[in-house]
């Protein structure tokens, strides 16, 4: 109930049109629980009804027998960290806080935090009736009590972690703030209740994602909360939590219906940077020209020394960090840096060149070598051409394979790929956590089958899907060879297994597998990169364009390479195919470039395809290749049949999982984020 | 003259007419099933239909349902909408009405087509027990998620009727909800047994007086 009668007119019939922030909540569940209406679960507490429920479990109102009025928070997972939690803050005392009464055990030995019961709107309801935000006093008279709340658990060395106007509520003119001194990676869960919705992000701070949870945390969210009261929305806002998270990450807030000072109190509370940030909210308010509240008793608290309305004396960085479990990225590494090849031939060569600079190696000495190196270059250039030119094809690729890799290990710097899930501690890592928060928020958010099982996917461990992966590019090879082999026997007859057949067909077999492998590896590598996550198909479409051009780059060079000296292709033409006319490249980069844009080629190693091998989806790979053929017939029939085998190849060699296995992995990751939502307990 | 007999609510004897709804993930109203009812302070002496923890008398103000209309009768300082008023007075939707010293409710009809009418507290009061409102049940109370239901429940995908039918109530709903072990689903709703449904779950209390 709301004390202003501003505050009231809400009733009105045809009032139902709601805020910018009631738009962004995505459609709620149904709401079950568990106790009905009478049940007494705890002795001496009769439930009236289920509140709530959050990622801890299920929040319930309830009367004593003497009619006292409690909440009761039933914790139904991560109950050690959760009871650790509200231990911790059991007999904190302030009148902004709801208060935490006891802590109880029922007889099935599910834990129960007794607290004080709120009446009332959360401030989250105020804002939607006010989509044009608050009036200015009551906002700065919500915040002074917030923020002053905030300050005292601040004092109390404990980082609030999840202020939201969600958890502020409006208790008969008292501004309460709950929800405190609970584990907050819970607050998501695919159970959403009255307290969860995408606009948890909101108020998010950047470095969360890197594992950071100092009070600077809370100050963001003390930021983005009064710009809301101002405005009526929350500064970042987006379709996903992907999309929001993005934003706090690198957007820039617009400011600019904001008038001063709350504009630079709120720029300076949204620095992206938490050590250039307002160090805390006793500062925020002081920005503000506002006092610390204490409450009813504020003039009498006023006459003591009060540790809370001193300036909160600087910790030393260091042991900010170290309270807060801050993890310092790692500097990013040239791809050389480590490399074990490239360090042999950096050590050798500085071996060498010590050698050569050392005052003990004589003149004659050097004139010799260098003697017999030029020598052995000229005289053997023939021979080294080939084989530094074979060595630097190698070299390149392994690089390029190794880059990939790494691109999955390095998430951050790759972008939102998934991370292992090894740290330091026994905690989890945090960025391991974040992707489990943003797969568990997708599932939330489509329940659907498909992409709780994508999620899945994202939590598997890096080991393993790079094992996939250079098991499906062997894989790949050994079906490319087959493949076109067949193909080979069934156009040419017996004349393929002849032994003449090694000089006539060789070259164009060659050519053949290894434009299939060409192509198969690189669609492999890409949707290996793809396949934890849905995406923007037009980037993607592009992304395989290009690749189809590099294909049609090497099915241009390939003759050429397979026959220097011999452009004209003689030894590839044959009753097989026909290479040898194989004509502009232009047309050749126009037809792979279009191959690869228009069919989804990255579908066809997802995991989660429908069938192993589909002869129909393969039939349209073929059919689409056909069509194209029509305006470069030169290419009839070899590139159609290239493109069959790629297509062929590629569901052959990805890894395949079959219902069975995709619910069983579903299952398991949904344990795990049941189990692991908790990050720790503060 | 006053158009309430000042002993009405508690003459009655079968007290079946005030009701305590538990609604799972929305809030506890009160349901007020008489014509006329009586509002005072919270003390176990005195026996009113809506007792609230205020300085007001024990019995502050009546109210009486009349055909479609509302009419309030002060039995002690009452105003409407900061208007002093000394006789019954005809109550609106969206009038405040305030008793004695600053206790302020709030009087609404949110539904063309239902005569019931909704009472909340706007000031800091509450009362005893505890209620996020009263609704004074007249021929149907309507809930759901839009704002012209008498009871607002956000989160619910549809709309639930809850109506009088002789001396029981009733309740229709588009899905199914269930009381019991009861595999036929509800119509007539039996007190004091938790109804639920695939999104609805709640139960209806009988209040006895403080």
């Amino acid at each position: 109930m709301n004390q202003s009668a501003a505050t009231i007119p809400s009733e009105n019939p045809g009032d139902d049109e709601v805020g910018p922030a009631k738009q962004a909540k995505p459609k709620e569940s149904p709401m079950r629980f568990t106790y009905k209406t009478g049940s007494t679960p705890l002795d001496g507490y009769t439930i009236k009804r289920g509140v709530g429920a959050g990622g801890f479990g299920e929040v319930y109102y309830a009367t004593t027998d003497s009619g006292k009025e409690v909440a009761l928070k039933h914790i139904q997972r991560n109950l050690e960290i959760e009871m650790r939690g509200a231990k911790h803050c059991l007999n904190l005392k302030h009148p902004h806080l709801v208060s935490l009464y006891d802590i109880r055990y029922d007889n099935e030995g599910e834990g129960w935090i007794v607290m004080e019961y709120v009446h009332g709107d959360s401030l989250q309801d105020v804002i939607e009736r006010h989509p044009g935000g608050l009036p200015v006093q009551d906002a700065l008279s919500w915040f002074k009590a917030i923020a002053s709340a905030v300050n005292y658990l601040h004092d109390h060395g404990i980082v609030h972690r999840d202020l939201k106007p969600g958890n502020i509520f409006n208790d008969q003119g008292t501004v309460k703030i709950g929800d405190y001194g609970l584990s907050k990676f819970i607050s998501v869960s695919r159970r959403s209740g009255q307290t969860e919705s995408v606009g948890t992000f909101h108020y998010m701070a950047p470095e969360i994602g890197k594992g950071r949870y100092g009070r600077e945390i809370d100050v963001y969210a003390l930021g983005i909360i009064l710009f809301e009261m101002l405005t009526g929305r929350v500064p970042f806002e987006g379709e996903s939590s992907q999309e929001i998270i993005m934003k706090h990450l690198t957007a820039a807030p617009d400011l600019g219906d904001l008038g001063e000072p709350y504009r630079s109190v709120v720029a300076a509370a949204l620095e992206k940077d938490p050590d250039k940030r307002t160090s805390s909210a006793e500062e925020m308010l002081q920005q503000l020209g506002l006092q610390e509240s204490d409450g009813f008793v504020s003039a009498v608290v006023a006459s003591e020394p009060e540790p809370a309305s001193q300036p909160a004396p600087k910790q030393p960085q260091s042991e900010v960090k170290a309270k807060v479990g801050y993890i310092e990225p790692p500097a990013p590494k040239s791809s050389l840096d480590d490399e074990p090849i490239a360090q042999t031939v950096s050590s050798i060569t500085q071996k060498f060149s010590d050698w050569w600079n050392h005052d003990n190696t004589s003149l004659p000495i050097k004139v010799i070598v260098l003697g017999a190196i030029a020598f052995g270059v000229v005289s053997y250039l023939p021979l080294i051409f080939p084989l530094v030119f074979v060595g630097g094809v190698f070299y390149a690729t392994y690089l390029l394979v190794r880059q990939v890799i790494r691109l999955f290990q390095d998430g951050p710097q790759g972008g939102n790929a998934p991370a292992r899930t090894t740290g330091s501690s026994d905690r989890y890592h945090p960025e391991a956590m974040k992707s489990k928060y943003i797969a568990s928020e997708n599932a939330a958010w489509q329940p659907r089958r498909k992409d709780r099982e994508r999620a899945a996917l994202s939590a598997r461990s890096m080991h393993q899907r790079i094992k996939e992966l250079i098991g499906s590019l062997i894989a790949s090879g050994i079906v490319a060879v087959l493949v076109s082999f067949v193909l080979m026997l069934i156009s040419v007859g017996d004349e393929a297994i002849q032994l003449t057949s090694l000089v006539t067909l060789g070259p164009a077999f060659i050519f053949f597998t290894g434009l299939t492998v060409a192509a198969s590896w690189s669609v492999l590598i890409i949707s290996k990169r793809w396949e934890d996550q849905g995406g923007d198909q037009v980037a993607r479409r592009l992304v395989m364009a290009m690749l189809g051009i590099v294909v049609g780059l090497v099915a241009w060079f390939g003759p050429l390479l397979l026959v220097p000296g011999n452009a004209s292709g003689t030894a590839l033409s044959s009753t097989w195919f026909n290479v040898a006319s194989h004509g502009s490249m232009g047309g050749l980069l126009m037809f792979f470039g279009l191959v690869f844009l228009v069919p989804r080629w990255w579908k066809l190693a997802d995991p989660l395809r429908s069938t192993w091998l589909s002869i129909w989806t393969t039939g349209v790979y073929v059919a689409w290749a056909a069509i194209l053929t029509t305006f470069w017939p030169y290419l009839q029939p070899w590139a159609i049949m290239v493109v069959g085998t790629m297509a062929a190849t590629i569901q052959l060699s990805a890894p395949w999982f079959s219902q069975e296995r995709r619910d069983q992995q579903r299952r398991r990751y949904e344990q795990e984020m049941k189990e692991t939502t908790a990050g720790e307990s503060s | 003259m006053s158009i309430v007999e000042p002993n009405y609510a508690y003459q009655r004897g079968n007290v079946s007419d005030r009701l305590q709804m538990w609604i799972d993930g929305v809030g506890g109203y009160t349901l007020l099933l008489a014509d006329r009812i009586n509002i005072g302070q919270a003390m176990a002496s005195a026996q009113v239909d809506i007792p609230i923890m205020g300085d007001i008398s024990r019995r502050h103000a009546a109210i009486k349902r009349s055909g479609d209309e509302y009419i309030v009768d002060p039995l002690s300082e009452v105003k409407i909408n900061d208007q002093a008023i000394v006789g019954p007075a005809l109550l609106k939707h969206g009038n405040v009405v305030t008793l004695g010293r600053g206790v302020k409710l709030q009087f609404t009809q949110p539904h063309p087509l239902s005569t019931s009418a909704v009472l909340r507290i706007v000031s800091r009061h509450r009362t005893e027990p505890a209620c996020d409102g009263v609704v004074l049940l007249a021929d149907s109370l309507l809930m759901g998620p839009k704002a012209n239901n008498h009871i607002v429940c956000p989160n619910w995908q549809q709309d639930l009727v809850v109506y009088r039918y002789g001396s029981r109530l009733q309740l229709k709903s588009k899905t199914p909800l269930y009381q019991s072990d009861s595999t036929q689903p509800v119509t007539s709703i039996k007190i004091g047994d938790t109804v639920q449904g695939e999104e609805i779950s709640f139960c209806l209390e009988r209040l006895t007086r403080a």
